[in-house]
């Protein structure tokens, strides 16, 4: 029950303060399954950012749902995060019904302007880890030239064909390729 | 006949979508016109989805059923029945690459694929952090969307003349200082969000 109750609040953080859509809350959740939770593994969460923009759908309810099967099991899991996502439907229905009645659009507007730097901040944050990680692993200038390719693809290509799954399926390929080139090589 | 198209087009679009966030509106904006939505409830709606926190994709495919019942008590039901539609798919698909995941974890490539994807997770957030910051600091500006590549409007009329100057600085001082609270001072994010929500109202008193 604790569980149960621990994932709903998890998803209840996640959707009330995730302004900014998709890839933009990954910075929450990390915070709260990986730093806090400790529900999955970094390198998990690295591959679930991959799959969930790899797959068609959600990226973020396909996140959610991952976590909270990880943590209680198949038909727990998809049932508490169906009913977990909810409570911020409504409050946006609420919202719809309520506008200009009793809440005028301005309002709105500024809770939009205030919020979206603080995430802007954690996303930051969230960035600066993932340069470091990079650093360790690869050459500085590789780390520069792929992060600066998929900086330039993910600005100047237009909506909608900027999506994230192309320059991940095209590294995919890269990295396949060359492993394969480097085995043949070796059994020659 | 409405019904079925606000059923079946939220099904259809939660299985064709990659991604999230803004990539849905233009595919449910389509959606909701061939439904008879008129067009001030699609934008009324867009400004509502903008400017409460959450899923995006999510809840649109929650206004559809809400659009769909055209009013009637039926539309409580029909935006249940949407978000079903669109949640399921989600389900299936993340159920089959958690194998995928698991297997890719075996995988000799796996620790590879993982050490060249940081560079491009980092580029993903900093091109959505520049993106989010435009949006923020320049209420009127279209940036990348999928009507438009770049537009400058009057959408947000609140925010001209003085508002928008203060707009611009408070965004930018907005994300330094929060950065910093955050990421040296280790500030609740939550905290953060509340603090500057109050500091805006007051900035901007949209009670003038």
């Amino acid at each position: 029950m604790t569980k149960i109750l621990e994932v709903i609040i998890f998803i209840l953080k996640v959707t009330f303060v995730g302004f900014g859509g998709g890839n933009a809350m990954n910075a929450i959740i990390k915070k709260e399954a990986v730093a806090n939770k400790k529900w999955i593994t970094e390198d998990e969460f690295d591959k679930l950012i991959i799959t969930t923009n790899l797959i068609p759908g959600p990226s973020v309810v396909e996140a959610l749902v991952f976590i909270s099967i990880k943590v209680l099991g198949k038909t727990k899991g998809i049932l508490v995060s169906f009913v977990g996502i909810i409570p911020h439907l409504l409050l946006a229905i609420g919202v719809f019904m309520l506008l200009d009645t009793f809440v005028p659009k301005k309002y709105l507007l500024i809770i939009n302007i205030a919020v979206i730097p603080v995430i802007a901040a954690a996303l930051i944050s969230f960035s600066i880890s993932y340069f470091k990680a990079s650093k360790k692993m690869l050459k500085l200038p590789m780390t520069f030239l792929i992060s600066s390719i998929t900086i330039i693809f993910s600005l100047f290509i237009p909506a909608p064909w900027n999506i994230p799954a192309f320059v991940i399926v095209a590294i995919i390929i890269i990295v396949v390729s060359v492993n394969a080139i480097k085995n043949r090589k070796e059994v020659v | 006949m409405i019904l079925l198209l606000g059923l079946i087009g939220t099904l259809v679009i939660g299985i064709i979508v990659f991604g999230g966030g803004q990539v849905f509106m233009p595919l449910f904006s389509s959606l909701w016109t061939v439904m008879g939505v008129p067009k001030e409830t699609i934008d009324t709606v867009f400004v509502v989805v903008n400017s409460t926190p959450g899923v995006v994709g999510t809840q649109l495919a929650f206004f559809s059923g809400f659009l769909a019942g055209q009013g009637n008590w039926t539309a409580y039901l029909l935006m249940f029945a949407t978000y079903a539609l669109f949640f399921i798919p989600s389900v299936i698909m993340i159920i089959i690459s958690y194998r995928m995941i698991d297997k890719l974890t075996m995988s000799k490539y796996a620790k590879n694929i993982i050490m060249w994807m940081k560079p491009v997770i980092f580029g993903i957030s900093v091109s959505l952090v520049i993106q989010l910051l435009l949006g923020a600091a320049l209420p009127n500006l279209t940036f990348n969307s999928i009507n438009n590549y770049i537009k400058y409007g009057e959408e947000h009329y609140f925010f001209n003349s003085w508002r928008l100057i203060a707009a611009i600085c408070y965004s930018v001082l907005n994300v330094a200082f929060s950065f910093y609270l955050y990421h040296f001072r280790k500030w609740n994010l939550y905290l953060l969000i509340t603090t500057q929500i109050g500091l805006a109202m007051l900035i901007f008193q949209p009670w003038l």
